[in-house]
This record gives structure tokens, C-alpha cells and sequence, in this order.
């Protein structure tokens, strides 16, 4: 009986230091050496390092200059995820479309292509061209389409998984047919569980 | 005779232990064709690098920069590390415009590389646009 305060005092020291080691929300860097990293999943981080080398790629190369039309006319096509990882490639797509257009190296044209967003511009598009008895395509003629797809290549020994993300995106000349720039950006990633940091 | 016996196991099991350790870091050995310093070699900004380099037990063999064919500037460290164990590391490119303000980018991202014991690695990264001249760099050890 004497011991009972002992004890009520120690547990609530106890649950007092759990409390104290459990970790409170906070905001941490998009992408930054704070974030998650999975090993079955696609992080943001993986999506930034994957746009970055995209563009990357797409400057060094000087493609967009090459262009009929200054700055080049972009259509984004159909770009397929095809992992287990659920997220939307838009999150790859948006960061490129941010960089080219805002920098003033693109531009995107929204009423063709595979983009959600470019169906009401479509539509007033389809709308003019009846009106005016036309096809409505000769005001915005693209130079390139992008297409392209995100794979992964599981693996495991033991308690050790390994993914591989392949992220691979197209450039086609539309007035050639011919394939103009391609990239592959592969991200591997290997643990037994998911991590904070990197 | 028993005491001297045991610390010879000791030792034996001790040197054989190292030797097993050493063997499964599995160390690289680099070798190049390359030995004059290349044409766009930074030489004053690969003493920089270094003293940010050291701090991660790592270090810059060479520094280059020069103009892609698109035009843009791009940037290579060649980083090497002599120790006995593999390194990893995070590291973020930022590029100055000719005035020295950062250039916002989406290109301007964390990624992590990792070298092997004796191996060496060129990180890179091309500029955003035909102007930005001049390149931070951020590194951070991961563990």
C-alpha cells in the first residue's frame, strides 16, 4: 500500500517522457532531407529530382530552340503511370510546364492533348472553328507532343526491398513524325521499411 | 602458456575480423586516361568546394563549368572519396544570376549520391537559363 504513490508518480513520469519523445507536426521543406523516403512508393522528392532532370536534359540539348515557333509550341499528351505507387503524373508535369512556360522557352498549348484542364479551351476552340467555318488548329500549331510513362522494377532478398522508379518522357516532331528528345530518369531506392530523411 | 595462448587467438580473430570487414566494404579502385586538369577547369573554386567537401569526409578532385550545347551553363564536381567506407550524401545546385540573385528553378532540387570507399562520382547540374553564370552549392551529409 505504501508503494502506490511511488508507482502512480513513476508511470505518470512515464507517460510524461513518451509524451515528450513523440514527434509534433511541423513544416518541413517540399522535397527537402527532412522528407519521407519509401521504399514502395513514389515521394515528392522523387518527382522533383525526376522534373529536374528532365528539364535539365531539355536545356542542355537545346531542343526547344530548334522549334519552328519561338518559344516552341508544347502539346502534353498521354504520360502513363504504370507502378503500384499511386500519384498523379501531373506532379511531374506541372513542375516542367512551370519552368518552360514561366522562363519563356515553351509554351503550352491547352486545347490539344491529353491535359484535363485544356477541354473548356477545347471547347470555345471547336465552338470558333465551326463559326467561322474552319478547322481551328492553324492558330495553334504545336511544335512537339510529350509523351511518356513512369515504371518500376521490384525486388527484394530477404527483408531488403528494392524499387526502381523509371521515369521516361518523349519529345515527337509533329510535322515529322520523328521522335526529337527522350529521357530516362531512374530513381532506386533499398530498405527494409520506410525512413525520414535522406 | 595459456594466457599467452588465448590473447594469440585473440589477436588472430581480431586481424581476421578487420580483413573480413575491409573485404565486404568492397572498395573501388578508379583509375583515368585523363591526367592534365581539363580546359573548363575551375581550379580557385575547387579550393572552396574542398574545405565543404572535407567536412563530409570527401574530397574535390576537379571543378569545371562550361556552356552546353542548348546554350545554358553546366557545372560538374568531380568528387572522390579515399576513405574506408562509403559515403552518402545530399547535395543542391543553385545558379546566380550575372548580378548575384538565386534564379528560382524547379531544377534546383536535394538529391542524394553515394560513393563507394576508393570510388569517385561527377555530380552536375545545368543552369536554368542562357544568363545564370555563377553556381551555389548545398551539401549535407546523410547517414
Amino acid at each position: 500500500m505504501k508503494r502506490t504513490p511511488l508507482f502512480t508518480g513513476t508511470l505518470i513520469a512515464f507517460a510524461l517522457l513518451l509524451g515528450a519523445c513523440g514527434q509534433k507536426a511541423r513544416y518541413i521543406e517540399t522535397g527537402g532531407t527532412e522528407s519521407v523516403v519509401s521504399v514502395g512508393e513514389v515521394d515528392i522528392q522523387d518527382i522533383q529530382v525526376a522534373a529536374s532532370g528532365m528539364l535539365e536534359s531539355l536545356l542542355e540539348t537545346g531542343i526547344l530552340k530548334r522549334a519552328p515557333h519561338e518559344p516552341a509550341r508544347l502539346v502534353l499528351d498521354r504520360v502513363v503511370n504504370d507502378t503500384s505507387s499511386r500519384f498523379d503524373v501531373g506532379e511531374l508535369l506541372y513542375r516542367m510546364r512551370e519552368q518552360l512556360v514561366n522562363s519563356g522557352q515553351a509554351e503550352v498549348i491547352t486545347t490539344w492533348g491529353d491535359n484535363p484542364e485544356s477541354k473548356e479551351a477545347q471547347g470555345i476552340a471547336k465552338r470558333e472553328a465551326f463559326l467561322n467555318g474552319t478547322t481551328g488548329q492553324a492558330s495553334a500549331e504545336p511544335d512537339f507532343t510529350l509523351t511518356g510513362k513512369v515504371t518500376q522494377i521490384k525486388r527484394s532478398a530477404g527483408n531488403v526491398r528494392q524499387t526502381t522508379y523509371t521515369f521516361r518522357l518523349t519529345l515527337t516532331n509533329v510535322n515529322t513524325g520523328r521522335e526529337a528528345w527522350t529521357k530516362t530518369v531512374d530513381m532506386t531506392k533499398q530498405g527494409t521499411k520506410s525512413g525520414v530523411g535522406f | 602458456m595459456d594466457g599467452r595462448r588465448s590473447r594469440t587467438f585473440v589477436n588472430a580473430a581480431g586481424i581476421l575480423m578487420l580483413t573480413t570487414l575491409l573485404a565486404g566494404c568492397g572498395s573501388v579502385n578508379t583509375v583515368s586516361t585523363r591526367t592534365a586538369p581539363a580546359e573548363d577547369s575551375l581550379s580557385h573554386v575547387n579550393v572552396q568546394v574542398n574545405d565543404v567537401l572535407t567536412d563530409i569526409f570527401l574530397h574535390s578532385t576537379d571543378v569545371r563549368m562550361f556552356r552546353t550545347r542548348g546554350g545554358p551553363y553546366e557545372a560538374q564536381v568531380d568528387v572522390a572519396n579515399d576513405g574506408f567506407t562509403q559515403r552518402n550524401f545530399a547535395y543542391r545546385f543553385s545558379w546566380l544570376s550575372p548580378a548575384g540573385n538565386v534564379v528560382p528553378s524547379q531544377m534546383s532540387t536535394w538529391k542524394s549520391a553515394s560513393i563507394p570507399s576508393g570510388g569517385a562520382s561527377t555530380i552536375r547540374s545545368i543552369a536554368p537559363n542562357e544568363t545564370a553564370s555563377d553556381f551555389r552549392l548545398e551539401i549535407r551529409r546523410s547517414d
